[in-house]
C-alpha cells in the first residue's frame, strides 16, 4: 500500500485504468474459452446425434412411410444446420479456436456428409415429397392463421370482459338513478347473471352451439380455437415435435441433454 | 203536412249533413291511425316452437344470417321523422343477430351465425329486408332458401308493437318485436321439419362441396352440377378419405373459427345497441302517441268548429225567412264557437309541433349513437375478412398447386371462383 502511495496521482490512475484491462481481458478471455469448450461440446455431441439418426434412417428406410422419411430427414437437415451455426460461432470466437478435430470445414460448413447424403443418395425428390412440401407450407400457413385467430380470441375476450364490467356499471347506476328504468336494468342483470349460470351449467341448447362449431357470445363458449383442435394445445410444430421426441427416446445422457437444450432454444426462438 | 218541396228540400238537408258527418268521422278516425305497415301481421303473443328433446347432430343444418338489406326510408315526411339511414344500417345488423339468438334457443339449428356477406357454403341461408321501421311497428321480408337453391319461403312479416310490449323487454330473448321474430323462426322450423334425412344430408354434402369449389375449383366443380331450374345437385362424392377433400374441411374449421370471431363482434356490438335502440323504440313510441292525441283533439276541435259554421250557414239557407230570422242568434254562436274551435285547433296543432321536434332528436340523438358502433363494427369486420381473404387467396393457390402435382395437369392460370347463385 505504501509502494502504491508513493506514486504520483495521474500515475496511481494509469496503474488502477490497467490493473481493470487486465482483469477484463483475463475474465473475458477466461469466459471465450469456457464457451469455446462448450461449443466444441455441443458441436461434438449434436454431430453424434446426426449419425445415430443417418444410421437410424438407413436402417429403418423401408419399415417407415414417406411421411416419417421426410420428416426423419427435415430433422437431420435441422441438426446440421445448428453444427453449422455453431461451428460459425466457434470461428468468429477469440481467441481463433482450432476447428480441424470438429465436424466443421474451413469455410464453417460442416463436413457432416449428411448434406450430401441427403442431396445425393437419399433425396429422391418424389411428386409426393412435392405435394408433402406444399401441405407443409398449407399447414404451416394455417398455423399462422390459427395464431392470429388466437391473438383476436384474447382481443375479444378481453373486450367482452370491460363491456361486461361496462354494463353492470351502467345497470347499477341506472337502479340507483331511475325507478322505471331500474326495474329494466335489474331485467338485463337477471339475464346476465342467467346466462353465466346456464353456461357455467353447460345447459346451453342443442342449437346453441350446433356441430361444435356454433357461435357464441361468451368466452366461456365451445368454440374457442384451444378447445376445438386439440393439437394446438401442444403447440409444437414439426422441428420441435421431432427434437421433442428425439431427446424423450434419446439414451445417451449426453446427447439427451443437448437435445432438450436444442428443444428449449428452438421455443423460445433463438437459434 | 209537409209540403212535397219543403220535404225534399228537408231531405237534402238531411242527407248534406249525414254526408258531412259521415266525412267527419271518417277523417277523423284516419287521423288516430299510425302509417301502413306493408306485409302479413303477425299474431299477438306468438309461442316460439322449442325442440322438447335435444336433436341429433345429422338433423340439425347450420344456418348463415345475411345482414339484412337495409332497405330504404318511407317517402311521407310525417312517416320518415326522426328516421335516418344511419338506424336503418344499425337495424339491419340488429335484427340478424337477435334472430341468431331466438333460433339458437329453439335447438332445432346447428351453428346460427351472422354473416356479413352472402355465405357459399351455407347450408340454410336466410336473408332479409327491413320494408319499414319507426320503432313502433316493423316489417321484414325475409327469404330462407339451402344449399340445392331451394327457396323455402319469402315472406313480409309486420307487427305494430303492443304498448306493454316497448316495456319488460331482455337482451337476447324478449324484444319489442319478439312476435315478429317468432314467427319467422317458427316458419323456418317449420320447413325444416319437412326436410327427410336424405335431403339433410344432400344440403350438408352439397354445402361442403360448393365450399370446397369455392376454395379448389378445378378440384371440385365437377362433383357439382345446376338442373335447369336452377336447383344444384351432386353429381357424385369425393371419397370421405380424399386427402384435397381433408385440406379443404382443414380450411373450412378456420373458415368457422374466423366466423365465429366476427359474431363475437357483432354480439358486442349488439349488446352495446340494445339499451340506446331500446329506449329510442320506447321514446319514440311514446312521443308518437301524444303527437297523434294533440293532433286528433287538434282536429276535432277543427272539424267540429267546421261543422258548427257549415251548420250555422245550413240553418240561415235552408229553412223558411222565418225560421232564418228566429235562429239568427243561435246561428251567430254557432259561428263564433265554431270559428274558436277552428283557431283552438290550429293551437292545438302547434302544441303537437314540440312533439314532432322531440321525435327529430330523439332519431338524431339515437343515431349519433348507433353510427359510431356500426362504423366499428363493420370496421372489424372488413379488416378480419379482409385480412382471411389473402390467407384463402394463398390457400387456394397452394390448393391448385397440389392438385396439378397430384393430377399432372396444369390447373388454368386464373381460375374463376363462382360461389352458388343463391
Amino acid at each position: 500500500m505504501q509502494f502504491f502511495n508513493d506514486y504520483q496521482p495521474p500515475i496511481r490512475l494509469v496503474i488502477i485504468s490497467l490493473s481493470l484491462c487486465l482483469v477484463l481481458t483475463t475474465a473475458s478471455f477466461s469466459y471465450s474459452t469456457l464457451s469455446s469448450i462448450n461449443l466444441r461440446d455441443t458441436i461434438l455431441i449434436l454431430d453424434r446425434a446426426t449419425t445415430n439418426s443417418i444410421k437410424q434412417l438407413q436402417e429403418n428406410q423401408e419399415d417407415q412411410s414417406e411421411l416419417e422419411t421426410k420428416e426423419f430427414r427435415s430433422f437431420i437437415a435441422y441438426l446440421s444446420g445448428r453444427i453449422d451455426f455453431y461451428c460459425q460461432e466457434l470461428e468468429r470466437s477469440l481467441p481463433p479456436v482450432d476447428t480441424s478435430d470438429l465436424p466443421c470445414n474451413p469455410s464453417g460448413s460442416t463436413q457432416l456428409t449428411s448434406s450430401d447424403i441427403l442431396s445425393s443418395e437419399m433425396i429422391v425428390e418424389t411428386k409426393e415429397d412435392e405435394i408433402a412440401k406444399f401441405d407443409e407450407s398449407l399447414d404451416s400457413a394455417l398455423g399462422q392463421f390459427d395464431e392470429m385467430l388466437l391473438k383476436e380470441q384474447e382481443e375479444i375476450s378481453s373486450q367482452q370482459a370491460s363491456q361486461r364490467t361496462k354494463e353492470v356499471g351502467k345497470s347499477a347506476t341506472t337502479a340507483g338513478s331511475f325507478g322505471e328504468s331500474g326495474q329494466a336494468g335489474n331485467e338485463q342483470q337477471d339475464n346476465a347473471s342467467e346466462k353465466t349460470a346456464s353456461a357455467n351449467q353447460n345447459n346451453e341448447p342443442a342449437g346453441a352451439t350446433g356441430k361444435g362449431t356454433g357461435t357464441t357470445t361468451n368466452q366461456t363458449s365451445n368454440t374457442s380455437p384451444k378447445k376445438r383442435h386439440p393439437s394446438m394445445e401442444v403447440d409444437d410444430d414439426i422441428v420441435a415435435r421431432q427434437l421433442r421426441e428425439a431427446a424423450e427416446k434419446e439414451t445417451d445422457p449426453e446427447i439427451k441433454e443437448k437435445l432438450w437444450e436444442e428443444y428449449r432454444k428452438y421455443k423460445q426462438g433463438v437459434r | 203536412m209537409l209540403s212535397t218541396s219543403t220535404f225534399f228540400k228537408k231531405k237534402s238537408q238531411c242527407k248534406t249533413s249525414l254526408s258531412l258527418l259521415s266525412m267527419l268521422t271518417l277523417v277523423l278516425l284516419l287521423s288516430g291511425c299510425g302509417p301502413s305497415v306493408p306485409g302479413h301481421k303477425v299474431s299477438d303473443g306468438v309461442a316460439p316452437f322449442v325442440a322438447t328433446q335435444e336433436l341429433p347432430d345429422n338433423e340439425l343444418l347450420n344456418v348463415s344470417i345475411k345482414v339484412f338489406d337495409p332497405g330504404t326510408l318511407p317517402q311521407d315526411p310525417d312517416d320518415r321523422r326522426g328516421l335516418s339511414m344511419e338506424i336503418r344500417e344499425a337495424e339491419a345488423r340488429f335484427v340478424p343477430i337477435h334472430m341468431k339468438h331466438t333460433m339458437q334457443r329453439s335447438g332445432y339449428w346447428g351453428a346460427v351465425r351472422v354473416v356479413p356477406d352472402d355465405d357459399p357454403a351455407a347450408e340454410v341461408l336466410v336473408r332479409g329486408v327491413i320494408e319499414y321501421s319507426d320503432g313502433e311497428s316493423a316489417a321484414l321480408t325475409v327469404e330462407a332458401l339451402d344449399a340445392r337453391n331451394v327457396v323455402w319461403f319469402r315472406k313480409t312479416y309486420a307487427e305494430t308493437a303492443r304498448p306493454e310490449e316497448h316495456f319488460r323487454t331482455v337482451a337476447e330473448r324478449k324484444d319489442t318485436f319478439q312476435d315478429l321474430f317468432n314467427s319467422i323462426c317458427n316458419d323456418l322450423i317449420k320447413y325444416s321439419l319437412t326436410l327427410t334425412p336424405k335431403e339433410i344430408e344432400t344440403i350438408r354434402n352439397l354445402a361442403e362441396l360448393h365450399y370446397a369449389s369455392s376454395m379448389a375449383p378445378d378440384t371440385f366443380k365437377e362433383y357439382i352440377d345446376t338442373k335447369e331450374n336452377g336447383y344444384h345437385y351432386i353429381r357424385y362424392l369425393p371419397a370421405e378419405n380424399d386427402p384435397m377433400l381433408s385440406r379443404v374441411r382443414s380450411i373450412k374449421t378456420r373458415d368457422d373459427m374466423l366466423v365465429d370471431a366476427i359474431n363475437d363482434y357483432y354480439d358486442m356490438y349488439y349488446r352495446d345497441l340494445w339499451e340506446p335502440y331500446s329506449n329510442w323504440r320506447k321514446f319514440r313510441y311514446e312521443e308518437v302517441e301524444t303527437m297523434r292525441a294533440v293532433e286528433r283533439e287538434a282536429l276535432t276541435q277543427q272539424v267540429l268548429g267546421v261543422a258548427a259554421i257549415v251548420g250555422a250557414i245550413a240553418l240561415g239557407v235552408g229553412g223558411d225567412y222565418d225560421t232564418a230570422i228566429r235562429t239568427k242568434p243561435l246561428q251567430d254562436v254557432m259561428i263564433m264557437g265554431g270559428a274558436y274551435a277552428i283557431y283552438s285547433g290550429t293551437q292545438k296543432y302547434k302544441e303537437g309541433q314540440i312533439n314532432k321536434e322531440a321525435i327529430e332528436e330523439l332519431g338524431d340523438s339515437f343515431s349519433s349513437e348507433a353510427e359510431p358502433l356500426t362504423m366499428e363494427v363493420e370496421g372489424e369486420t372488413i379488416r378480419l375478412t379482409g385480412s382471411a381473404e389473402q390467407q384463402y387467396s394463398n390457400w387456394r393457390k397452394l390448393l391448385r398447386d397440389i392438385y396439378a402435382k397430384e393430377t399432372g395437369l396444369e390447373p388454368a392460370q386464373n381460375p374463376t371462383i363462382t360461389p352458388p347463385q343463391q
